[in-house]
């Protein structure tokens, strides 16, 4: 079970936050500029923390230093009810297939490559959620230090690295032809 | 001496900050939504809003 710990000054790994929102699109016709913008009830940061710490030494220094980042890694988070009943992405997308048991159970075992689980250990904080790699976005720097606020707490150590070392093994899949 | 004060109670301020409290919204999922928003001619903008120069 994960236990959601505190969040610290800096933005870390593992931080989940609410109520986030994203740049979809930005269309322009002739005079008029259409946004389009997608909102997270909830998204986690995965940014690797070295890079997330000289990031944040950079701010407190003044420092435009290229080891600054520009925008931030972020991922949406879905209530696992909702994720199992298909209906997790509300009007964004069709309804998704429905979860059957034995499905279930490979996802919560993290044995779906595709997905993360996260059994929290205060379910009074959040339930049970997953999180879908196939979905990621990024935030600007600056739009994501001023939801700071917005922060429920963060995933420790290991349990976060877990995460991120699951999404980079499934953002680098190869799919070879039959 | 009470600025001496203020900066000790400054360095022993934890590095964790507090949060909002939340609530978790069971049937929160995301939503798309859209803003419109006018193009504006840029010089137009500038002679517009600039100061008034000598004259």
């Amino acid at each position: 079970m994960i236990p959601i710990i505190p969040a610290e000054d800096k933005i870390s790994q593992g931080d989940i936050f609410h109520d986030i929102s994203i740049i979809e699109n930005v269309e322009v016709k002739k005079d008029q500029i259409k946004i389009t913008d997608l909102a997270l009830p909830l998204a986690i940061c995965l940014n690797q923390e070295c890079d997330l710490s000289r990031d944040f030494e950079n701010k407190n220094r003044n420092s435009n230093k290229n080891t600054s980042l520009l925008h931030f890694l972020i991922l949406p988070i879905f209530n696992f009810d909702l994720f199992k009943d298909g209906i997790h992405w509300g009007n964004v997308f069709d309804v998704g297939d429905k979860k059957g048991s034995k499905d279930r159970d490979v996802i919560k075992r993290n044995s779906d490559p595709r997905y993360h689980y996260l059994e929290f250990k205060d379910k009074s904080i959040l339930p049970d959620c997953v999180i879908d790699f196939k979905h990621f976005y990024t935030v600007s720097n600056d739009t994501l230090n001023k939801a700071k606020e917005n922060r429920i707490g963060r995933i420790p150590p290991l349990f976060r690295e877990a995460i991120s070392q699951r999404f980079a093994y499934y953002i680098s899949r190869i799919g070879l032809p039959v | 001496m009470d600025d001496s004060l203020n900066v000790l109670n400054e360095q022993e301020e934890t590095s964790e900050t507090n949060t909002k409290v939340f609530e978790f919204q069971p049937g929160a999922t995301p939503k798309r939504t859209y803003r419109y928003c006018k193009l504006i001619d840029l010089e137009e903008y500038d002679s517009n809003n600039s100061s008034g120069g000598q004259n």
